[in-house]
């Protein structure tokens, strides 16, 4: 007998697969309250997706929130320390206002933190964790990486200082927006190839190695150099160890300078229209926390998944098992439990119950 | 099957034709009825009639995979998405217009009325001054000629509305064309067939 539901909605059954994929690697399980301290939000505000947080008084008259995010408070409670790193995984609700209906919406994630130290071994591991994570929900699914290095040397490279340029230059290269790109760029475009180069480098779907090689024709300063040069160390290592099937480079998706540093992460599967994995590398939110330290996580956003995988079945139960009080109960009980050994679903009832649907119906009530 | 979401009305059907040009023809959609969905199995495409402004909520949430939307609605809903094409056409301004006669009183907000209530409060930001918002959803060239507003935020094409009712443009804020938009999922799981669109339109317009 199988004793996991047929019935268990998708989220569930992704979720206790990631739960064994993270022990597994050494991970252990964190668990937190379900609110913090406002102030934790508010000094952080702009690590946040959202500005909004829902907010209450407790009792002795402190302003608290519930979570908008994990990351935080791992980070401030975490146990690790110049000589021990901290490798940890939840599962938690975060309560998020969504964008299109301004409501609030509480939605699970489950993810991993790594905080310590990070070499490139901590990174690949990672970032075989997150392919790992993706396969578990689909098998088609695709990891894309890229790094902020290569973001930050993009902007230098043309001269980007001012905060509002550089968002709207962000947000053209976030949305693979070659065309504005030039035009709010100007003259500040090191040539004319270079922004041509830059527009492949956006748009390429192409392998790891594809993109990168395209990357590298625009690196015109170090910063992009040494960040492609890890990619490649990444993709390398990868491809020896057969780990590089649906592994891509995407130098579209960024994230908040001031937090992240390093690879970045984003995974997609086929079924699910948005972006259902992020991470990266954040040291300088340690450096916020006053922590001398480096981290690398990732989180995968399961609210919706259900809906993308729905697990309808179209009966109840495979089997009703119909009795009545005449009925021997030691062979009402053996068939009921012969039945199940065969994995079905079997109800027992002393008649058809209202509202319900079976696959078989096997009606003892004639029987002694 | 590619699904496609295009803007009831002209700019749908100019673009369906370039679409049918380089190989997804549908002809149904060209008949004269009630239909919203149109689907041709052969040429694995089907095509969805939505609300221009709708176009990028289709898109974006993954019922469509690609799409065809106007910049002021991109501008304005800030959907996260991706913006593959200029297409070079549906060409005007977002500006700001006023009476002939108007001369802003710095020692109040301006009243602002408008359909775009995001890019207005952005280009008022980005310029230090305190408005105050009056959402309206057509005919917007009304509000300052009753009294409604000082200023619009709208869209303007050849300015003869404008004109018609004693406004003119005060300033232009962004100029306006039709995007090619894709969602970010698709466009990794159906990357060959987007992208190949994107270029092909992109052929076409030079």
């Amino acid at each position: 007998m199988n004793p996991i539901p047929q019935t268990q909605s998708k989220d569930e059954q992704v979720y206790l697969s990631l739960e064994g994929l993270f022990e597994f690697y050494g991970f252990r399980k964190f668990k937190m309250r379900k609110f913090e301290q406002y102030s934790l939000y508010e000094e952080y505000k702009s690590f946040l997706t959202s500005e909004y947080v829902l907010t209450f008084h407790s009792p002795d008259g402190k302003l608290m929130a519930l979570r908008p995010d994990v990351t935080l408070s791992i980070v401030k409670n975490t146990r690790a320390d110049e000589s021990h790193t901290d490798k940890v995984f939840y599962r938690e609700n975060v309560y998020r206002m969504d964008r299109h209906t301004k409501e609030f919406r509480e939605i699970p994630q489950a993810g991993v933190e790594l905080i310590g130290q990070v070499d490139i071994l901590a990174t690949l591991e990672l970032v075989r964790m997150a392919k790992l994570s993706l396969s578990i929900i689909d098998a088609h699914s695709i990891l894309c990486l890229s790094h902020m290095g290569f973001i930050e040397g993009l902007l230098s490279a043309c001269n980007v200082t001012s905060a509002d340029t550089r968002s709207r230059v962000l947000s053209c290269i976030a949305s693979q927006n070659a065309h504005d790109l030039r035009d709010l760029l100007g003259s500040s475009i090191p040539s004319n190839e270079w922004m041509e180069g830059l527009s492949a480098v956006l748009s390429s779907q192409g392998s790891f190695a594809d993109t990168l090689a395209l990357a590298r024709k625009i690196a015109v300063n170090d910063q992009m150099n040494d960040a492609l040069d890890e990619l490649e160390v990444i993709g390398n290592s990868l491809s020896a160890l057969d780990m590089a099937e649906g592994i891509r480079l995407d130098f579209t998706m960024q994230n908040d300078l001031s937090y992240y540093n390093g690879v970045l992460m984003q995974g997609y599967v086929e079924k699910y229209p948005g972006i259902l994995l992020t991470g990266g590398r954040y040291d300088r939110l340690l450096t916020k926390f006053r922590k001398n330290l480096s981290a690398i996580g990732f989180a995968l956003a399961l609210g919706d998944l259900n809906s993308c995988y729905p697990n309808r079945t179209d009966y109840d139960a495979d089997v009703l098992l119909l009795y009545s009080p005449e009925t021997d109960a030691g062979k009402v009980l053996a068939k009921a439990e012969a039945l199940r050994a065969e994995g079905k679903r079997v109800r027992l009832a002393t008649a058809v119950p209202r509202e319900f649907t079976a696959k078989t119906v096997i009606d003892l009530r004639e029987e002694g | 099957m590619l699904n496609v979401a295009l803007p009831k009305g002209r700019l749908g059907m100019k673009v369906y034709n370039m679409l049918a040009t380089i190989g997804y023809e549908c002809p149904e959609i060209l008949e004269d009825n009630r239909k919203l969905i149109f689907e041709n199995v052969e040429n694995g495409v089907r095509y969805f009639l939505v609300k221009p402004s709708d176009v990028a909520i289709y898109v974006e949430k993954g019922a469509a995979d690609i799409g065809v939307v106007g910049k002021d609605i991109l501008l304005e809903q800030e959907p996260d998405l991706y913006e593959l094409l200029d297409l070079g056409f549906g060409k005007c301004r977002m500006c700001v217009a006023a009476p002939d006669d108007y001369r802003e009183d710095p020692d109040r907000p301006v009243k602002v009325a408008t359909k775009f209530v995001h890019i207005a409060r952005r280009y008022y930001e980005s310029h230090n001054r305190e408005i105050e918002i009056i959402k309206l959803s057509g005919s917007i060239e009304i509000a300052p000629l009753v009294g409604l507003s000082d200023v619009i935020v709208d869209i303007v094409e050849t300015g003869t509305t404008l004109k018609e009712n004693n406004l003119r443009v005060w300033e232009e804020i962004v100029p306006i064309s039709a995007r090619l938009i894709a969602n970010k999922a698709s466009s990794k799981f159906k990357a060959e067939e987007i992208y190949k669109i994107a270029s092909k339109l992109k052929e076409g317009k030079s």
